[in-house]
């Protein structure tokens, strides 16, 4: 399994990314410039990844621009065909402009960008933490993307406390339903408001980033979501 | 002085461990279906003699238990929170004020909706100060979660 990390002008995340795909995880990683399009080195075992940062100064809306990006189109006919794709952050919010998740990200209900340590949970794990660093990471979607997100288990993190306990003032942004993270039907597309790559190395205090990345199903070493 | 210094170090470490030891409400959390996408969440306090949580309904004097639920779209709360238990009302002089309050087992209930079928999680916040003949705790504000299958 290799992974592609995609650099748009404005991406500030992308070596943080690869550093810790390729030192802390020890992957093959590719970075990709967002005006080419080829992926055809990339099988649908690989994962492409949309790093946070702000994608084209995040004018217009965070995300919407880099949607038109040539990679993005390929992209997009990579995750259709089953090829897994990883958004974090900015990432988070291409993919759901992209339309490859369903739902938003508004500004957060502070209306500060916020950058600190959270918790995150999945249904097969204890709290992690994980550092978040965004202005608009409050997660919306209607009522029935929202129940089809329930039925099908889309919801993959949830912000919680140190003890693992949701609600209260656990979330850092208003996100509907405590929501942190979520992934398609198909289960191959994964967005995430949390860096999972910044908690990935001892040398940080802090390797829960490397239990997402199993939760994701992205390291064979854990069950995943 | 260094003595009466140190004497009082001891005590305040001694008073501070004390406090962190006492615990004398346990909460537990579930959610009892009623009906066709009608559930009851009960939140059931044990609360430990001699102590005893407030009524919802106190308006003067002591902290009352308040149930926060946090905002879920597919979820539409019927009616306001319920309590059952035996409450116990009497004149309190330090608030001059009759005072409703519950000791043992008390429970919250609050009936809701989901408005598709769909498993959800119930979350909030359930605030209370715990007191007894003696003595008050700090009012105490903790996190729930109640998963609807």
């Amino acid at each position: 399994m290799k992974f592609g990390v995609l650099v748009f002008p404005g991406s500030n995340c992308d070596r943080d990314m690869q550093d810790a795909l390729e030192k802390d995880l020890g992957f093959e990683v590719h970075m990709l410039w967002h005006k080419d399009s080829d992926l055809s080195h990339f099988s649908t075992e690989d994962c492409i990844v949309l790093p946070g940062g702000f994608s084209y100064g995040d004018y217009l809306r965070c995300g919407a621009i880099a949607k038109f990006s040539p990679m993005m189109q390929s992209v997009i006919e990579f995750a259709n065909k089953g090829g897994k794709v990883l958004g974090v952050c900015n990432g988070f919010q291409i993919l759901c402009e992209s339309g490859l998740l369903p739902g938003a990200l508004l500004q957060n209900a502070n209306q500060q960008f916020i950058c600190k340590n959270v918790f995150i949970k999945s249904d097969n794990s204890g709290p992690l933490q994980i550092p978040i660093a965004h202005g608009e990471g409050r997660y919306f979607a209607d009522e029935a993307t929202l129940a089809d997100l329930e039925k099908n288990n889309q919801i993959i993190f949830r912000y919680c406390d140190a003890n693992g306990k949701i609600g209260g003032n656990a979330n850092p942004n208003g996100a509907i339903m405590d929501i942190a993270g979520i992934c398609n039907a198909n289960r191959n597309v994964f967005g995430m408001m949390p860096h999972p790559e910044r908690a990935t190395s001892a040398a940080l205090s802090n390797t829960d980033g490397v239990k997402v990345f199993e939760l994701l199903g992205l390291l064979k070493t854990a069950a995943a979501i | 002085m260094k003595k009466i210094f140190l004497a009082l170090l001891v005590m305040t470490f001694a008073l501070q461990s004390q406090a962190q030891k006492l615990a004398p409400v346990k909460w537990a959390y579930q959610a009892v279906k009623t009906g066709d996408k009608q559930y009851n969440i009960i939140i059931t306090a044990i609360v430990d003699a001699p102590w005893h949580i407030y009524s919802q309904f106190v308006k003067k004097g002591p902290v009352p238990t308040t149930v926060q639920f946090s905002k879920n779209p597919l979820v539409v709360l019927t009616g306001a929170t319920k309590e059952l238990g035996i409450l116990e009302k009497k004149y309190d002089k330090n608030f001059d004020a009759v005072i409703g309050s519950f000791g043992g087992k008390v429970q919250f209930i609050q009936a809701i909706t989901l408005k598709v079928a769909t498993k959800t999680k119930i979350t909030g916040t359930i605030e209370y100060m715990v007191c007894n003949e003696e003595r008050c705790l700090p009012p105490t504000k903790q996190s729930f979660e109640v998963d609807i299958q």
